[in-house]
């Protein structure tokens, strides 16, 4: 349905050549100018009008209603308006005024006015509402205010059922010990969230111009509010819920140790303020525009508190901090010059200087002794954060020949971060570094140092013929990372122009080297430790992160452009591009990305035409294991083996539209179908022998074969037919059908929410929906 | 893989081959009305009442006096200057006979080179939005304002949020297809579109994008991601794109790979980021492992933007 009514507006957008045609038709007698009059024009009617209608929906489907708010079944209205007045383009005045409102009557509604004398001032107003409706399903332990209060509704272990069921598959003979533990009596307490935000978005601008200045300014304010999922990890003792030791049909008693998580649904109230204002001067040598922005985000809830559901008693749980996004600002100033040398030379200049800033008070002390009661080391009640950002951007283009062209460009982009670095107490969730749930660490105020010099020369062979070469030299650095000075090398060359009188055709292709160098192992683990003992971690040389580590880049893109007929084009795109990360032996070693298929457009005759796609897009990642050799021993251990993991995303679209103008300016018809299936393939060392997960060491493993993950798949069918009639010359009846299909499997989404009982899932289900939606509306012009 | 490599180098060799007849051309056969254009074209004055005499009921042509162009009262428009020839070029020759064209044509297969079509359009739209225009990837591809500009519609559809991607997708059909995945930002449905983050008229950052990296167009909707924090996570305060892919992704929250895998693309040198994690590790499995049920590795490092909290140097408060 919102594909149908987009429809029906991108039409009344672009539709003023729908408007009566009768009155244009095409004079075929001579063309000599002084035997005719010259008439007064003959302008197309209003293109104001009105719309009323409504729809129905079969079913219920938060997938096809998620940004639009048309989640539920049955009848939804709908309006439209849109007036604009002008003054005749020949009547010397510059009057003008403009409203339109679409989708008035649903959650995706928007409004903008706009008004002014043009070439003097202008004004515009907006309004824009984007709703994201997430899920109906979603389930959660807390009760949660929207202040952000979140309150266990039973503590987990007192709804522990002691009848533990061992999962199939697990030797009956063996000991072992399942991380998680079963608990169904939980489950009554679970709340069902509907979780949905709504974006509100106003913006007024304004723009004064006088002979070459003018001056824009904006304000654009935003609210978002709603819910969304997240989580929270509990860690360490007293958590109740941890390691029994089981038999297949026997149970015994938890003891009280071992982490826990649990989902909740996080209240979001935001403001966010934007203003700008720009001054801009132009004249055909020279642009230059100076401008200002300044931003600002503020959180209208002021903490998290939720309670540890996991701890033995409700009584002596009290509520776990967890920060929200702190109120931050931002300042920007931007200058943008221009200036023509000659008509094919040209300098440009952009330069941008910013500062971010952020002082929200920093929450420490939680009063939970398992989620942080740590404040030892408190470093003022406010991070005072503060970046400063650079930029500027310098580029000369000439035609030094007749048929040369080339651009030299270099760029600076630095975010110089001014934080404060000290040593703040916190929660260590990983039990192999340290015993202890405190464990102290340095924040890393992170800095990026960016440069990047090209250049580019085209050179046309033929008038239509071009071949471009691109040379690009880039220069990162940064600091607290394994390897901190990054270069990279890009050689690019394009071909483009006719094959034969009806074929066009490009190619291009790119290598790209990139070196790490200066690899540090202190990099980012000690340094946030500050040396203190039991916390340091090497940063491995053969696992430099991906973003970092030296890489080689190749690249190939392809373009045919066919048209056999005059009312036939076919087009035929091909992409590939292929990274590998040469010294990296573990982490991400390679990945790919290729495309390719067909585009055709046919005009099949004056009052029908076609348009056909196909895309088949493959997307793969290779990634490794940092262990050479697996260990074979007690839980905890067993599970650290050589492995390979490869991830193929498999993706295919087609899509279907036709437009027949079925009786001229009385019907018109439009069937728009198109299919999008997504496959996601995992192939993880697969039948090899690893030892199960333990928390508890000291346990026996029983000696397990890895077993393969199944195919992650979603499909995507739509089939819309809609059309308008006019029954009378200033009245259309817009009317359609749309029909949606949407599947989605996916491994880890659908787990019940309390199948473990210290972590407490979402629960939410896969969308699986089949929504028909019938649609009606008249539309007056006036 | 080696299949789509061979297509491509196919279809390139094609290219290459088929175009070096082509390439012996020279600039006299690039179009008649270029040769014709070496006399110094003549105006016919008179302004647009002049055109309209023959034109006045064309249905292609008459919409324009709807709009911005057409309005004589501001001194800036075309209709206040030389009428329609002050985008179409002198052209007393086609008033004075049909058989000759306008100097200047837009559409049909004698439509005039891709620089002077553009040069009109530049002649007052060269600043604010369009200065970082020539050298940009569009002008380098021969891309005409009119490939994907109307002038002649009360309102052009490029500029219409729920018409525009039609027209971006005529040439990006992998955003096309990456619109139509099980996670996208709200492209198809109007609300976000593609000009919210480019600016197809030339950019001094990456990508043609509005602002100056990729970081501040994110941060244009989602503020509260920008910080500064206490504890940032590097490769987010770098570029989100390292994580995600804003046009469609088949994995949720636009995510390039799934976690456990993409977090274990950088994560895992020890601990448990560095267990494999399989058929056997999913929920109900002998070895049930939380990273492979809901959000994964952020269940519990649920602050992966970055947290500031003390707490948070592992990004899980």
């Amino acid at each position: 349905m919102t594909r149908m009514l987009s429809s029906f507006r991108a039409i009344l957008g672009a539709g003023v050549c729908l408007l009566p045609l009768t009155a244009f038709a095409q004079s075929d007698s001579g063309f000599d100018v002084d035997e005719k009059s010259a008439a007064t024009a003959a302008l197309p009617a209003s293109n104001n009008w009105i719309e009323l209608g409504g729809q129905y929906n079969s079913a219920r489907s938060y997938y096809l209603g998620r940004y639009n708010g048309v989640v539920d079944p049955g009848f939804s209205g709908l309006a439209g308006l849109h007036y604009s007045d002008r003054d005749a383009w020949d009547s010397g005045g510059t009057h003008y005024f403009d409203f339109t409102g679409e989708n008035l009557g649903r959650s995706d509604r928007s409004v903008a006015i706009r008004l002014g004398e043009q070439g003097t001032w202008g004004l515009a107003f907006t309004y824009d509402g984007i709703p994201y409706y997430a899920s109906n399903s979603f389930q959660s332990i807390f009760n949660m205010t929207k202040d952000g209060v979140g309150t266990a509704r039973s503590m987990v272990t007192a709804a522990y059922s002691p009848n533990y069921i061992v999962p199939s598959g697990i030797p009956t003979t063996a000991t072992v010990t399942p991380v998680f533990h079963y608990a169904p009596a939980v489950g009554a307490n679970m709340l069902t969230y509907k979780l949905s935000t709504q974006r509100d978005i106003f913006t007024l601008g304004g723009k004064y111009q006088w002979d070459d200045w003018t001056i824009t300014s904006g304000w654009r304010h935003e609210h978002k509010e709603g819910w969304q999922a997240n989580s929270l990890e509990f860690v360490g003792a007293p958590s109740a819920v941890g390691a029994g030791t089981y038999r297949a049909g026997v149970a015994t008693a938890p003891s009280p140790s071992g982490n826990g998580m649990a989902y909740f649904a996080q209240p979001i109230n935001y403001d966010m303020e934007r203003f700008d204002i720009a001054a801009a001067y132009s004249t055909q040598k020279l642009q230059a525009q100076l401008g200002y922005t300044y931003s600002q985000f503020q959180d209208n809830v002021s903490t998290l508190q939720i309670q540890n559901p996991f701890t033995l008693s409700q009584a002596s749980s009290t509520g776990a901090a967890y920060s929200l996004p702190p109120d931050n600002a931002a300042h920007q100033f931007k200058l943008m010059l221009g200036y023509n040398f000659t008509p094919t030379t040209r300098l440009n200049a952009n330069f941008g200087y910013g500062l971010q800033m952020q002082n929200a008070s920093l929450d420490y002390g939680t009063g939970n002794s398992v989620a942080g009661a740590y404040t030892a080391t408190n470093h003022g009640a406010n991070f005072d954060g503060l970046i400063q950002t650079t930029f500027a951007n310098i580029a000369l283009t000439a035609q030094p020949l007749h048929r040369l062209n080339v651009r030299v460009a270099y760029t600076i982009d630095n975010r110089e971060n001014q934080s404060p670095r000290n040593l703040y107490s916190n929660i260590n969730p990983n039990s192999s570094i340290g015993s202890s749930p405190e464990r102290p660490a340095y924040n890393l105020p992170f800095s990026i140092h960016h440069q990047v010099g090209t250049i580019e020369a085209g050179y046309r062979l033929a008038p239509q013929t071009k071949l471009t070469l691109t040379q690009t030299l880039d220069d990162m650095r940064r600091n607290y990372t394994a390897t901190p000075d990054v270069v990279t090398e890009r050689t690019a060359i394009k071909l483009r122009g006719p094959i034969l009188d009806s074929l066009f055709g490009s190619l291009s292709a790119a290598h790209e080297q990139r070196w790490a160098s200066n690899y540090n192992q202190e990099g980012w683990w000690n340094v946030s430790c500050g040396g203190i003992s039991g916390c340091g971690q090497t940063e491995l040389k053969s696992l430099v992160m991906y973003s970092e580590a030296s890489r080689t880049h190749d690249e190939v893109k392809s373009l045919l452009d066919f048209q056999p007929l005059d009312s036939v084009s076919v087009s035929l795109m091909g992409k590939v591009a292929k990274d590998s990360y040469p010294t990296n032996s573990s982490g991400m070693r390679s990945n790919y990305n290729a495309s390719i298929g067909p585009d055709i457009s046919w005009q099949v005759s004056k009052e029908m035409s076609v348009h056909a796609y196909y895309t088949y897009q493959q997307i793969y990642y290779n990634q490794s294991s940092i262990y050479s050799t697996g260990t074979t021993g007690t839980g905890g251990t067993g599970a650290y083996v050589p492995y390979n993991m490869q991830t193929t995303d498999s993706v295919q679209s087609l899509g279907v539209n036709a437009d027949w103008q079925v009786i001229p300016e009385k019907l018109k018809l439009s069937l728009d179908g198109n299919l999008s299936s997504g496959d996601t393939a995992y192939a993880l060392g697969d039948g090899m022998a690893v030892y199960g997960t333990a928390i508890a060491s000291g346990t026996t493993m029983a000696l397990l074969n890895m077993k393969p993950l199944p195919d992650v798949k979603s499909t995507l069918i739509t089939v819309g037919i809609h059309g308008e009639y006019n029954f009378q010359p200033n009245i259309t009846l817009l009317f359609g059908y749309y029909w949606e299909k949407f599947n989605y499997k996916d491994y880890m989404v659908g787990t019940s929410s309390t199948q473990y009982a210290n972590i407490l899932l979402p629960g939410s289900l896969a969308p699986n929906d089949s929504v028909h939606v019938v649609s009606a509306a008249l539309r007056v012009r006036f | 893989m080696r299949s789509i490599i061979k297509i491509a180098l196919i279809t390139g060799f094609l290219s290459l081959y088929g175009g070096l007849p082509v390439m012996a051309q020279t600039d006299g056969t690039a179009t008649n009305a270029s040769a014709a254009q070496v006399q110094t074209p003549v105006a016919a004055g008179g302004g647009a009442q002049t055109c309209l005499k023959c034109h006045n009921t064309d249905a292609k042509v008459m919409p324009i006096l709807q709009t911005p162009h057409a309005m004589q009262g501001d001194k800036h428009t075309p209709f206040a200057q030389e009428g329609c020839e002050s985008c179409h070029g002198p052209s007393a020759a086609h008033v004075a006979s049909r058989a000759n064209s306008p100097n200047v044509l837009f559409k049909g297969p004698n439509k005039s080179p891709v620089a002077e079509r553009n040069a009109q359009c530049l002649t007052c739209h060269q600043a604010g939005l369009r200065m970082n225009w020539q050298g940009s990837q569009h002008e380098n591809n021969d891309i005409a304002c009119n490939d994907c500009h109307t002038v002649h519609v009360a309102k052009d559809p490029v500029l219409v949020k729920i018409s525009q991607p039609e027209k971006c997708f005529t040439c990006h059909a992998e955003q096309r297809s990456d619109s139509f995945k099980f996670s996208h930002h709200p492209i198809r449905e109007g609300k976000v579109v593609c000009s919210d983050c480019h600016n197809p008229h030339g950019a001094p950052g990456p990508k043609l994008l509005k602002e100056f990296t990729v970081n501040e167009v994110c941060y244009t909707c989602h503020m509260e991601k920008r910080g500064p924090l206490l504890w940032e996570h590097e490769p987010v305060r770098e570029s989100c794109i390292t994580c995600h892919t804003p046009h469609g992704s088949t994995q949720a929250r636009l995510l390039i790979e799934r976690p456990p895998y993409l977090c274990q693309e950088c994560h895992a040198n020890g601990g448990h980021q560095a267990q494999p994690l399989a058929g056997q590790n999913l929920a109900g499995g002998i070895s049930a492992n939380p990273r492979l049920m809901a959000r994964g590795c952020v269940n519990c490092n649920s602050q992966i933007h970055g947290s500031n909290s003390p707490n948070g140097a592992f990004l899980t408060r």
